[in-house]
Formats: C-alpha cells, sequence, structure tokens
C-alpha cells in the first residue's frame, strides 16, 4: 500500500491492514498525541513504533518457542504499553491475559494467547508501517 | 541622574523531571505529554543511565519503569531514596505485575502508574508528586531530622515493643504520598494512628478530614465524600464541598472503609486514580490534592473474598498496612494508660487520685480488654466519675465497675448502658423519637449478648466502633 502525505492526519481514512480490514486502533486518540508531539517527534514516534512491534514479534515468537517465561513476561510489558498508546483494545487484552499468564507460569493460558495475539501483532506492525508520515500543518 | 537599572530576576529553574524507559516509542509519548505539559524531562533508557543522570542533576520527581533491560526497577529506587530521600519516583507498571508496585510502594514510591498509558493519569501523578508547579522549580528541602518525625507522644501512650514498631513505621511512611491502611480491633486507636501519619508528614499543616463510612447512611455517603452543587437532589439547598475537596492540601481518614457501597467504591477508585473530585450535580471535576489513610476492623482481604470490596481498591489502598495490635498484646501499655487516663479525667473532673493500687496494676493486666483502649478509658471515666479521690487516694479494687474483674469478652459492662429490657414490645416503641428507638434497640440487643459488643454489632450489622460511638454520646451528649 503506498504511503499518503496529507498536511494533517485525517481520520476520515483509517488505515487498514494487510487482509484489507479496518484494525481495532484508537485513530484519533493516536492522531492527537502526534499532534501533539509535532512534526519532526511525530515522524520519530512512527519509526519507533514500527521498529519496537516488529523486536516484541520477533522476540515472542522465540520466547513461545522456548517457553522462556522471563522474555514472555517482559515482551508482554511492553506490548501493553505499546498497544495502550496505540489504543488498540483487542491486541492490550492479549497482551494483559499473556503477562498475567507469565506471572502465574500458567503455560495453557499463556499458549492459548498465542495465535490470537501474534496475528493481531502482525495485523498492528501493517497499519503502523502504512501510517501517514505527519507533515507539518501549512499557516 | 539615570537610576541604576535593575537586573531582572530570571525565573527559577525548574527541576526536570527524570523519565526512565527503556522502550523509546513509550520514551518519545511521555517526554511528549510532558513537555508539552511545561515540564522539563531528562530521560534514560537504561538503570545504569538514570542513575548517573539522577545523581548528576537531582530531579526531584522520577518516572520509573519497574522492569528495565539491565537492572531490576525496585533496587534502583530504592538506591535513589537513599541518596535523596525527598524524591518522589513514580512507578510504571503493567497490570499482572501489580504486586510488584505494591511492593514499590511500600519501599518509598511516592505512587504507582499501571499501564496502559492514559494521559490524564499520567499528567494528575507527576502535578502531585510535585503538589505544585512551584514546587516543581523549588529547591528540594532539607532532609526531615528524625526529631520531627516521630510521632506524637500524646498519639499514642504506651513503650512496649509493638508500640515501638507502630512508631517506626509512622515516621517512615509519614513523607511518603503512599496510601496507609489500618487495621485492628475496635478501640485500639486507629484514628490516632491516622492522625499521627497525618502529623509526621509534610502536610501536617494542612486539613486532616476523618469520615466514618460506616456510621453515615449509604445515600448521603457520596455527597459527604465528594460534595454536592444546591439543587442537586432534594434537600440539597446550598453547594457543599465534600471530605475528598476539604481535604485538599492534607489527608482524608477514611474509617470503616470496607463498609463502602459498591457503587461508591468505584467512585473512590476514579478519584484515586483521577485525583479530581466532582461533586454530585457538578458538570465539571475538580483537581485536589490529598493523601489518603484508611482504615477498618475487619480483615479486608476476605471482604475481597466476600465480593464486598473491590479488589482492584483494595490494591490501591492497601499500600502500607499498619496493624494496631489489641492491648491483650502491648504488656504493660495498659497500666500507662491507665494512669494517663487517670490524670486526664480527674484534671477535667476536679479530682484528685494518687494512680492505681498494686492490686487494680494486677487485675489490669490479666484483663483480656476486649474493648481495648476505649474499654480502658471508660473504666477509669467511670471511676473518676463515682469516687471523690483525693492527693493520698489510690484506686483500689472497690472503686471498679463490679463486673470488670468477671469480664471476659463483656466490653460494654463498664458502660454506663440503661438497664436492659428484657423484651422489647413494639408497644413500648410508639411515642418515642428514632434516636430513642434506636437507643432501646442497641441496648436490647447488647442485653442479648450479654454485654458483648462485638456480638451485639454482627447482629445489628454495624461495626463495633459505630456502637461505642453511640454509647459516648450517650454519656456525654
Amino acid at each position: 500500500m503506498p504511503r499518503k502525505s496529507p498536511s494533517l492526519l485525517s481520520p476520515s481514512s483509517p488505515p487498514v491492514g494487510g487482509d484489507g480490514r479496518g484494525h481495532d486502533f484508537d485513530l484519533a486518540g493516536f492522531q492527537r498525541l502526534l499532534e501533539k508531539a509535532g512534526p519532526a517527534t511525530a515522524t520519530d514516534l512512527l519509526a519507533r513504533l514500527q521498529s519496537d512491534l516488529t523486536a516484541v514479534s520477533q522476540a515472542l515468537d522465540a520466547a513461545f518457542a522456548t517457553r522462556d517465561w522471563a522474555s514472555l513476561g517482559r515482551q508482554s510489558h511492553i506490548l501493553i504499553g505499546l498497544t495502550g498508546i496505540l489504543g488498540a483494545g483487542r491486541l492490550l487484552e492479549c497482551a494483559q491475559t499473556l503477562n498475567a499468564a507469565t506471572h502465574a507460569k500458567d503455560w495453557p493460558g499463556a499458549d492459548a494467547t498465542q495465535t490470537p495475539l501474534m496475528a493481531q501483532l502482525a495485523g498492528l506492525i501493517h497499519v503502523v508501517s502504512h501510517f501517514p508520515q505527519p507533515t507539518a500543518r501549512t499557516p | 541622574m539615570i537610576p541604576p537599572r535593575t537586573a531582572k530576576t530570571p525565573a527559577p529553574p525548574q527541576a526536570p523531571i527524570l523519565l526512565i524507559e527503556d522502550t523509546l516509542s513509550l520514551q518519545i509519548v511521555y517526554r511528549s505529554v510532558l513537555t508539552s505539559a511545561g515540564h522539563q524531562v531528562l530521560v534514560a533508557s537504561t538503570a545504569d543511565e538514570g542513575m548517573a543522570i539522577f545523581r548528576d542533576q537531582r530531579p526531584r520527581v522520577v518516572l520509573l519503569d519497574l522492569m528495565l533491560p539491565d537492572r531490576d526497577g525496585l533496587d534502583l529506587m530504592q538506591d535513589m531514596l537513599a541518596l535523596h530521600p525527598e524524591t518522589k519516583v513514580i512507578v510504571i507498571t503493567a497490570n499482572g505485575s501489580i504486586n510488584k508496585a505494591v511492593e514499590a510502594m511500600r519501599a518509598g514510591a511516592h505512587e504507582f502508574l499501571v499501564k496502559p498509558f492514559d494521559e490524564q493519569r499520567f499528567l494528575a501523578a507527576v502535578e502531585n508528586a510535585g503538589q505544585t508547579r512551584a514546587a516543581l522549580r523549588a529547591p528540594l528541602p532539607a532532609p526531615v531530622t528524625p526529631a520531627h518525625a516521630s510521632p506524637s507522644s500524646e498519639a499514642f501512650i504506651g513503650s512496649s515493643e509493638p508500640m515501638a514498631r507502630i512508631h517506626a513505621k509512622i515516621t517512615s511512611v509519614a513523607r511518603s504520598m503512599a496510601t496507609v491502611f489500618i487495621t485492628g480491633e475496635s478501640g485500639t486507636g486507629k484514628e490516632l494512628c491516622a492522625l499521627a501519619v497525618h502529623d509526621n508528614s509534610n502536610r501536617s499543616t494542612g486539613p486532616f478530614i476523618a469520615l466514618n463510612c460506616g456510621a453515615i447512611p449509604q445515600d448521603l455517603l457520596e455527597s459527604e465524600v465528594f460534595g454536592h452543587m444546591k439543587g442537586s437532589f432534594t434537600g440539597a439547598v446550598s453547594d457543599k464541598p465534600g471530605a475528598a475537596a476539604a481535604a485538599d492540601g492534607g489527608t482524608l481518614f477514611l474509617d470503616e472503609v470496607c463498609e463502602m457501597a459498591p457503587a461508591l467504591q468505584t467512585k473512590l477508585l476514579r478519584f484515586l486514580q483521577t485525583s479530581t473530585v466532582q461533586p454530585v450535580g457538578a458538570t465539571r471535576p475538580r483537581k485536589v490534592n490529598v493523601r489518603i489513610v484508611c482504615a477498618t476492623n475487619r480483615d479486608p482481604l476476605d471482604a475481597v473474598r466476600r465480593g464486598q470490596f473491590r479488589e482492584d481498591l483494595y490494591y490501591r489502598l492497601y499500600v502500607v498496612p499498619i496493624h494496631m495490635p489489641p492491648l491483650r498484646e502491648r504488656g504493660n501499655d495498659v497500666i500507662e494508660i491507665a494512669e494517663a487516663a487517670l490524670s486526664r479525667f480527674a484534671l477535667e473532673e476536679g479530682r484528685h487520685f494518687a494512680g492505681l493500687a498494686p492490686q487494680v496494676r494486677s487485675l489490669f493486666r490479666s484483663l483480656p480488654w476486649p474493648g481495648n483502649v476505649r474499654q480502658v478509658l471508660n473504666v477509669i471515666r467511670n471511676v473518676v466519675v463515682l469516687n471523690e479521690g483525693d492527693t493520698s487516694t489510690q484506686v483500689t479494687l472497690d472503686m471498679l465497675p463490679p463486673d470488670l474483674a468477671a469480664s471476659d469478652g463483656g466490653a460494654a459492662a463498664q458502660l454506663p448502658l440503661s438497664p436492659p429490657t428484657a423484651k422489647l414490645d413494639i408497644d413500648t416503641l410508639l411515642g418515642l423519637t428514632f434516636a430513642e428507638i434506636e437507643r432501646k434497640v442497641i441496648e436490647a440487643t447488647i442485653a442479648h449478648h450479654a454485654g458483648s459488643i462485638p456480638k451485639a454489632a454482627r447482629t445489628l450489622d454495624v461495626s463495633p466502633s459505630t456502637l461505642y460511638r453511640k454509647i459516648e454520646s450517650w454519656v456525654r451528649p
């Protein structure tokens, strides 16, 4: 999907995921954060978000494969923070469930989150990577 | 002559806030929100980096993610507080590790924030940590000396080891913003403990507002806590600020907090999270800066298990627990308390006594005192009122209420209740005021339980404290 370059992000055109469907994402809230940050910081934030989410995805893949509780706990903690600022409610719930399961060392509980969590995370990474680049508002 | 030009006084430098967060995108968001609100922010991504900046810049407020790549955030916080105890550390964590946040509060954290990020709560916590923007600009105060920090000796009489531990705990928690949760049997001095926390905090010049959640009808409690606007309901003839607003800049003491109705628990939780109050009928919330101290004579965790008390509110409130020991576990304190009360009451009543006779001391040490300190005070009051005394008169066994020695659980035996009515007939209540009917029912219930206040309280579904207060109000209207 080509990147858009509007002068300001438009709430009327929510980004869509790789599967073509709209994603669970608080566009208006996130846009307010970007505007508050200003164009330069907002651009940096989008890049960092993409990088942080991708890193979490890779680390979670490895942690699920090796049943690494410490890493699952740490990555779910990071993901709660990231999905919180993006307003990605369903993924946030998955991350919270995983985080609680890791604290309780509840492997079936953690395992049950893997498929939906990884799928939603992939969708969110896609959305963020295709998010319109913020530019300065013209007076 | 041209007057000398006076140099413009520069604005005092704003003390920066130190943000320690290793996830870069979260770091950007937090920093952006803080700078937009006018704060100067220093940022670190690791514990080592954070400690280096902390030593160099001495920030007044630190925002600390508890999960850092190179070190446990809790350990880092303790090192910071050891260097500069006045620092306000706000820890950030996720729901699953809420126990860690509670642990941090017990170790001296000022406040904790639970992810996901909520801008309003985030800024409210930072503002509260600095108290005012002016305070954020002010230099760090001189450390509080131990002499200033010890609780007032009048608040707690008793030199036993359990009370020494209570004193030490109050001293260590008083300067924190951490919520203090006081537990203990009726009559052990929970409110005095709350007052001691307030008096030893840096809010001691602010108000101390006490509210007994068990003594106020539930439908009035919201108005009592949060206030109301004129005309918001029948009987609201003028604006009322409410206890939370009245305690702004000081301490709000919520006694018998487990008696609070579930709907109000939700509002209390919201208040704790946002530090704002919205009076009944008001259109806008108002920000307040209040430290919460609460108390109960029940087991709060048991109330959570029974579904009577919200678990999330429990975790918010049960940060620094203080358990007031019952008098029977306080050794010789009962003598010190009785002697002090004897002097005070004798002065009030214009009488004189030369202390307690050895037999009385011995008896006092052996009694279980189910009504705790309040029961001792009632006994001594009884002695002073009913005996003339002079400077050479010691309080002897014959001056004590006759059934004191025989009392086991009968705390009411020493209380000046009306003779119990054998059986309350409804006809005997007709024509009495509501207060008179209430008194008769309470007295009959206590009599039915052979003088046991705790048992009567259970039957009436109120706390023992409520009954003790009622009885005291009958004695001294």
